[in-house]
């Protein structure tokens, strides 16, 4: 309840912000006034003060609110820098090669940051689904240890059984899907064909195995089952870290190309 | 869950997510060791004695780095492109904001060098193009380099407005804007940034804007006193009058009745005026004859007290007359009788005055009469100004008498010398110009707008005003009732033309567009764009419904232009004839009445047509460019700037 007011409440406040530069600046106009000069300002303001949330974030010992709270003002505020955007330009898409390059770089930070939005807010319940907890940095040993763990087994199951057949379909298939997460562009869109292809590889084999391979079969599949699970982590916590990798050295462009802008609109025009 | 024990530090390895660098040996997807990576980038796998790896960066090293490689990339991207305003690549510097309108691109060219037209350089240094920043840019002074105004270019309005307005000072980047596009209309504004300096304030035209002034836009009397009712209404089709004039005449004149207004109005090169298609189209038909029968009567032969010149001299000068053949032959008594003036006339006004005396004062104006006509025949010259006032003068002697031939001068002073009338050898010239005619010198216009006869009417207005004393005053003023009457003689171009006066001067309105502007400086109408006329122009093509008539002209010119009837049209002008020096052009009463808000409103208002201020209202006076902009194509930058001009 209290989240969900403090949500409201932020979101409000953004709305009566843009509402106040959208009186100032007509007021401004409409007085023969400068109103780029204002919506301008405010929107560097505005940009200066989403960029200090990936500080806030280096800053974790530092008592400046909740990365939570932070993060609502960063999600309210990149709306209002849009909106302010259009205010301080008067449309969807400017003339100047050099102010559409600003309106490039606005765009592509804000459309990264709302896909940076949609997957935090989606992909946390799709890895809850997969029944697998782990934390991405252990991922590789996590896979590492799985490996031989399946070595192992199919070692066993060879030795046990005498038999090769599990150990060659393993060899000449499953070895490749242990070797490291797989199916990322598949997992990306949520798509179950890692599992799909299990099912494949399972299927493939049991025909030939006898009873007691079967049984390591199913051990087999089991840890594969599992492997699905960490590849799936893998691929979302990758992607909700990765996806930094863009809209951080955006927003630097963003800022930079901003300062230049306005100390050329201060020389030449003001 | 996890399993907790997973994260005992026993066998748990400890994640630095923070760290630069992560594991080599798990980037490759093997078995990371558990100590990780060291801070400087180092294997730290290798003192748990296992082989060492290259760790990778981090996520967040990564990052960094991104950051790092974008910032320098736009960095440089900036410093190439800023470099660009050489006049090679402008449209991708980094100091181009977007196109230009189509006019201003027209003349400060493509180049990035011509931005210093409107924008200072500040290129002396580095630092001085930094702190410039923190200094104001006039620009409008820049603007003002080619744009002129009739005002004070400042000011709003262009005008110095009472100093109980607060008005403040413009600039002209408060309004126009630039780098909008080709096509962009940088010199719109709303009806709210007018409202915001105006005391009078309302929200539209058909609901808050004042009525018209009276009169409105009919302020200032014509140039031409073209008489729209007793034209329309009496001429053209008063059943009365049409009567009254013979069948041949009717015949005649049937055919010069104009159809509609646009008959005898330029309508469609149309814009705040609609201007008359001038005398040849609109008036020669009825009244060119007329003016070729209005003659000037420049000199009258007076009475004389004697002989101007004895028998021999003028023999010698002139040749023998035919009544001195005559007597000679008849070997009559040569002895003159005493002397008769064949003339019995005083002197006339224009004589009067040019020659400086009194028409009855004979005593005086015989000697320098007779002085006159011994010097044109003895002469070989004809030097009128020897004799006349000395406001005359030479120069305007040349205008007045422009075109007089000497022979036909000395031929009409031979015969005045003599005492006799002189006769023309053949009937009155039918081309116009200068003859004599028995005791006067006459001068008969050629055309429409003659030279000659327009020198002699402004001689004749301004007369009165240059004379000096009470006497000189006075046969002036005789001179220009004479000269100006519409009765008789040249004054009937004061029928149509108007007398106006500037700086104590009076002046002929000799062509249509001479008056001053009729209504203010920041109105404007465009009579092109209101569908009215033109749709009514484009129906005169129907034979059915026919052309805008003049009887009947709605919905077309009439819509607006109301003729009334009632007005004394020809008296405000005839009143002005009367007293040149007061003439108050705004004295006058029109021939149509005066349009008002409501005429206006009928279209003009919420819901139908536009009735924003800027469509009947601009906001500079007479806005221009300098001469150079117009006649040479301008070197930019300019070279008060410091920099050397562009290609």
């Amino acid at each position: 309840m209290v989240s969900r007011l403090r949500t409201g409440f932020v979101w409000v406040t953004a709305l009566i912000i843009f509402g106040f530069l959208f009186y100032e600046a007509r007021r401004a106009s409409v007085s023969l006034e400068s109103a780029e000069v204002i919506t301008g300002w405010c929107l560097l303001c505005l940009m200066v003060f989403l960029a200090l949330f990936n500080i806030r974030k280096k800053l974790s010992m530092l008592p400046i609110g909740k990365a939570e709270t932070w993060l609502l003002f960063h999600t309210a505020g990149g709306v209002l820098v849009t909106a302010v955007y259009w205010l301080h330009v008067g449309n969807l898409w400017p003339l100047g090669l050099y102010e559409q390059l600003l309106a490039l770089l606005i765009y592509a930070t804000v459309l990264t940051g709302v896909f940076g939005y949609v997957i935090q807010r989606t992909y946390p319940k799709r890895l809850t689904q997969t029944g697998v907890e782990v934390i991405y940095e252990r991922i590789p040993r996590e896979v590492s240890e799985l490996r031989d763990q399946v070595e192992d087994l199919v070692l066993e199951c060879t030795e046990k059984t005498e038999s090769e057949t599990l150990g060659r379909h393993y060899v000449d298939t499953l070895a490749w899907y242990f070797r490291r997460p797989r199916f990322f562009s598949h997992h990306v869109f949520g798509s179950q064909h890692g599992r799909q292809w299990l099912r494949q590889q399972d299927a493939a084999v049991r025909r030939y195995l006898s009873d007691d391979e079967k049984v390591y079969l199913d051990q087999l599949i089991e840890l594969a089952e599992y492997k699905n699970g960490l590849d799936t982590h893998y691929v979302y916590q990758g992607v909700m870290k990765g996806w930094l990798l863009i809209h951080v050295p955006l927003t630097v462009a963003l800022l930079v190309t901003s300062v230049w802008h306005i100390l050329l609109v201060h020389i030449y025009a003001l | 869950m996890i399993d907790p024990k997973k994260f005992s530090h026993q066998t748990s390895a400890y994640e630095r997510p923070n760290n630069k660098y992560i594991c080599g040996r798990g980037s490759n997807w093997g078995t990371p060791c558990l100590s990780g990576p060291n801070f400087d980038g180092t294997c730290g796998g290798a003192e748990e004695g296992q082989s060492p790896c290259t760790p990778r960066r981090s996520l967040r090293r990564l990052r960094g780095r991104y950051s790092a490689i974008i910032f320098g990339l736009i960095a440089a991207l900036l410093i190439v492109f800023n470099g660009l305003p050489n006049g090679s690549v402008p449209a991708l510097s980094a100091l181009n904001p977007g196109p230009l309108t189509g006019d201003h691109l027209n003349f400060v060219g493509p180049s990035s060098k011509s931005c210093s037209a409107c924008h200072a350089p500040h290129e002396s240094s580095g630092w001085y193009w930094l702190s410039s920043a923190f200094v104001d840019n006039d620009m409008t002074s820049k603007c003002l380099d080619c744009h002129i105004f009739e005002g004070p270019a400042r000011l709003a309005h262009n005008q110095t407005i009472s100093a109980t307005q607060s008005v403040m000072r413009t600039d002209c980047v408060m309004c126009h804007t630039e780098h909008k596009g080709s096509d962009a209309d940088i010199s719109a504004l709303s009806d709210e940034q007018c409202s915001i300096c105006h005391e009078n304030k309302f929200d539209a035209f058909d609901s808050g804007h004042p009525q018209f002034r009276e009169r409105f836009p009919y302020f200032i009397r014509p140039s031409i006193k073209f008489d729209h009712v007793s034209h329309i209404g009496k001429h053209f089709f008063s059943d009365k009058y049409l009567s009254s004039i013979s069948d041949s005449k009717l015949s005649k004149h049937s055919p010069l009745i104009p159809e509609s207004c646009i008959t005898c109005h330029d309508e469609p090169n149309a814009d705040r005026r609609v201007t008359p298609l001038g005398y040849d189209i609109g008036c020669k038909g009825c009244h060119d004859q007329q003016i070729a029968a209005r003659e000037l009567v420049v000199l009258n032969l007076p009475e004389l007290l004697e002989r101007t010149a004895e028998d021999d001299e003028l023999i010698e000068a002139c040749g023998p007359t035919i009544e001195y053949i005559e007597a000679v032959i008849s070997e009559e008594n040569l002895v003159e009788d005493e002397y008769e003036s064949i003339s019995g006339d005083e002197l006339d006004v224009i004589s009067s005055f040019i020659f400086g005396y009194n028409s009855d004062d004979i005593d005086n104006y015989d000697q320098l009469f007779r002085d006159f006509l011994s010097s044109i025949i003895t002469s070989r010259s004809f030097q009128i100004s020897e004799f006349t006032n000395e406001r005359i003068g030479n120069q305007q002697s040349k205008k007045l008498f422009s075109g007089l031939n000497p022979e036909v001068v000395k031929r009409l002073a031979c015969a005045w010398a003599s005492n006799i009338e002189y006769e023309l050898p053949f009937d009155e010239p039918s081309y116009g110009g200068w003859y004599g005619d028995f005791t006067e010198l006459k001068y008969k216009p050629t055309r429409h707008a003659d030279p000659v006869l327009r020198n002699w009417i402004e001689f004749s207005i301004n007369a009165y005003s240059n004379a000096v004393g009470d006497e000189e005053k006075e046969r002036a003023r005789i001179m220009r009732e004479s000269l100006l009457s519409p009765k008789n003689g040249p004054g009937a171009c004061l029928k149509c033309h108007s007398v106006y006066q500037v700086d104590e001067v009076l002046a002929v309105n000799w062509n249509y567009e001479q008056t001053r502007e009729e209504v203010g400086p920041h109105q404007r109408y465009s009579h092109s764009s209101h569908p009215l006329v033109e749709a009514r122009r484009k129906q005169a093509h129907d034979e059915e419904i026919g052309p805008i008539s003049v009887e009947n002209s709605k919905p077309g010119c009439a819509t607006c232009h109301q003729m009334n009837t009632e007005s004394d049209f020809r008296g405000s002008f005839d009143r002005s004839l009367r007293e040149y020096e007061a003439s108050d052009p705004s004295s006058y009463a029109s021939n149509f009445l005066g349009i008002t808000k409501e005429t206006c409103t009928s279209c003009h208002a919420r819901s139908r047509v536009a009735q924003n201020c800027q469509l009947c209202h601009q906001y500079h006076i007479e806005p221009n460019y300098k001469i150079e902009m117009v006649l040479e194509k301008p070197k930019w930058p300019l070279e008060n700037n410091g920099m050397s001009p562009s290609n």
